[in-house]
């Protein structure tokens, strides 16, 4: 794992797990832990504030994208006894969206400028549409899609799946020419680009 | 430093111009008949439909055929669910290849699916089909057959009707011919071979009407609809409403449903009936064939400051800002109006006396250079540039509560281009003085 101790706080702490790629330009505050393969895009704000986040693995957040650890009270408990934000693995993060979800599943799609509140808990495979609000629901069931502008919800008949992992393998070659990025001590591992 | 342009406070319904019917609306919804050399707003308009067209695929067809279409496109789909467009998307299976068996062959079948709520036809069941666009059949109307019974017994009753109009028609012209025949004495004999000769056949036995006898007694209710009934599985009433013929109770049976078709008219004005506004004949395109919007000849009167609310009883200054639509220099007055002639208005305003010049529009002054921004040879005009002018009055707000409304009477020379094109010989346009009613709201008093 790569470490990477900075900020000017003294408590950032970031993990970033071999394979994913931190744009420099995008705000990380506090403890976040990443897993294998993600990429987080510039500007992207992911703020631990209350405690730490930790996010799964093949997690793509995009631009002005806000992850804030808010959390008063959560089952989940750090070393400190802070509340952790739990993200799983395969998430996408699209532009603009506000997240603030104590506890996130895997293979979910969160739509640009969507609105998580922090009493949610996501669990697989879901989509939350564009403009979408969640506000007050405990669990949201498997597989469900929330759209239009009354946050209709039903539930999808099919498998589960994101692009995230496909972004990750087109994104993560040309990263490097156009964004700065922060550092990592150990080299990402090879990604594989489909044939086309 | 460079000249910014003061920016114009871009509410809608700011400025409303008065339309020649008396209602109040802003220039940006109104239609300027050059005919009649007045201002038409959307009431009093007339519209027509021009054609009908489909908002996805963009196909354009007449009114004969939407109506034989039913006012649905045949190519495009919609979700049942939420309405939005189903696109097509494929996926591969492997079908056991006739030649080879070791072999299987990839084949591709297509099904719909929205993008917006995740529906696709997978979920009613349907299967996938070998071909993307064609195969996607509607399901059968169960009602058709007594739909179609019924159709043609009232055109049947409507035929027969317009029959006995026609005769009542005849009969009445028989009878004054008779009456004409009196003041002379004469009899016509020939009256009855010409009435024959109309060729009216004697009524048909009407058809009988396909009643449907009332049944004397109802199946029970089963005991489904008290024991099981699941709300994720039945369809909504909006859903159910989308589909008349079938509105089936349950999400299963919720097919795919054909885009509405979205009408395009023609606005023509009631005084000369002229068109005013046609599009173009492509859905796709955003021009038009005739567009005489009031914007393209009516200066344009906006607000500029103060962004603040007004205070009661005190005389501020106001600047507004008039710019000029056409390629002619025009010249302005404007005078105010008197509290007697409207009723809303709530603050008197002085606006500038004597004439005001514009400049004509120049469409590359964009590209240019910015000339100086001064103000010119009136003494009013607080800002000048190109076709646009900013112009001080001063407002005093004579309600202590509620928005402060004020009317001008805005007088412009407006030269004529259309009466120069029909003479023959005369290539300057004529001008004529016109004047346009405006009601500004500059928000409400600061209280």
């Amino acid at each position: 794992n790569a470490e990477y101790m900075g900020g000017a706080g003294g408590r950032t702490s970031i993990r970033i797990g071999p394979g994913s790629i931190v744009c420099a330009d995008a705000e990380l505050k506090g403890e976040i832990v990443f897993g294998l393969k993600c990429f987080v895009h510039p500007k992207a704000r992911i703020i631990a504030e209350n405690g730490p986040i930790y996010i799964g693995d093949s997690c793509m957040i995009e631009e002005q994208v806000l992850i804030i650890n808010q959390l008063t009270d959560g089952a989940l408990r750090g070393a400190d006894d802070r509340p952790v934000m739990s993200i799983g693995s395969h998430n996408l993060f699209e532009v603009g969206c506000t997240i603030k979800a104590h506890k996130i599943g895997d293979l979910n799609t969160f739509e640009p400028k969507c609105v998580v509140e922090s009493q949610c808990e996501i669990s697989t495979g879901c989509t939350i549409g564009a403009l979408c609000h969640l506000t007050s629901c405990d669990r949201m069931p498997d597989n469900c899609v929330v759209f239009g502008s009354n946050n209709q919800r039903r539930i999808c008949g099919d498998k589960p799946q994101t692009s995230a992992s496909l972004q990750y393998d087109l994104i993560s070659c040309t990263a490097n020419k156009y964004h700065n990025l922060k550092k990592a001590k150990v080299p990402a591992p090879k990604p594989n680009i489909p044939a086309t | 430093m460079a000249a910014c342009l003061p920016g114009l406070l871009r509410n809608i319904d700011l400025v409303k111009f008065r339309c020649s019917c008396g209602k109040l609306s802003p220039i940006y919804r109104q239609y300027f008949c050059r005919y009649c050399l007045s201002l038409r707003c959307w009431y009093c308009v007339s519209h027509e439909v021009d054609s009908y067209f489909c908002g996805n695929c963009l196909e354009s067809m007449p009114s004969t055929e939407a109506k034989m279409k039913r006012n649905r496109c045949g190519n495009c789909l919609c979700c049942p669910i939420c309405l939005h467009n189903l696109s097509v998307r494929a996926s591969s299976h492997s079908v056991p290849n006739p030649a080879d068996p070791n072999k299987p062959l990839s084949k591709k079948l297509y099904y719909l699916s929205c993008g917006q709520c995740r529906w696709t036809t997978r979920d009613i069941g349907m299967p996938d089909k070998p071909a993307a666009s064609g195969l996607w059949a509607d399901p059968e109307n169960l009602h058709m057959s007594r739909i179609e019974v019924l159709i043609e017994f009232y055109q049947s009753l409507a035929s027969i009707e317009k029959l006995e109009k026609q005769r009542k028609k005849v009969s009445a012209r028989r009878r004054t011919l008779t009456m004409y025949d009196r003041q002379t004495g004469r009899r016509r004999s020939s009256l009855v071979s010409s009435f024959s000769s109309l060729g009216l056949s004697t009524s048909q036995p009407p058809m009988e009407a396909p009643i449907i006898s009332p049944l004397s007694e109802l199946p029970p209710l089963s005991e489904e609809f008290y024991s099981s009934t699941e709300l994720s599985d039945s369809s909504t009433l909006p859903q159910r409403h989308a589909v008349p013929e079938s509105q089936p109770p349950s999400r299963r049976s919720l097919n795919p449903i054909h885009r509405q078709l979205v009408l395009r008219r023609n606005a023509r004005c009631r005084g000369c009936d002229h068109n005013l506004c046609k599009p173009d004949y492509i859905p796709g395109s955003i021009k038009f064939k005739i567009e005489l919007l009031a914007l393209h000849h009516v200066p344009e009167v906006g607000l500029v400051a103060p962004r603040n609310p007004l205070a009661f009883s005190v005389e501020s200054r106001v600047i507004i800002s008039i710019s000029n639509p056409s390629d002619q220099p025009t010249s302005l007055w404007l005078q105010p109006l008197s509290n007697r002639e409207l009723d809303d208005v709530t603050a008197t305003i002085i606006p500038p006396d004597g004439e005001l010049h514009l400049a004509a529009k120049d469409d590359m002054a964009e590209f240019e250079e910015p000339s100086s921004g001064d103000a010119g040879t009136d003494d009013a005009v607080v800002y000048r540039r190109s076709n646009k002018i900013h112009v001080a009055t001063s407002v005093t707000p004579h309600k202590p509560a509620g928005d402060v409304v004020v009317a001008l009477r805005m007088a412009y020379d407006y030269h004529n281009t259309v009466m120069a094109l029909q003479s023959k010989g005369e290539t300057a346009a004529k001008v004529s003085r016109l004047s346009q009613t405006l009601i500004l709201n500059l928000g409400s008093v600061q209280l």
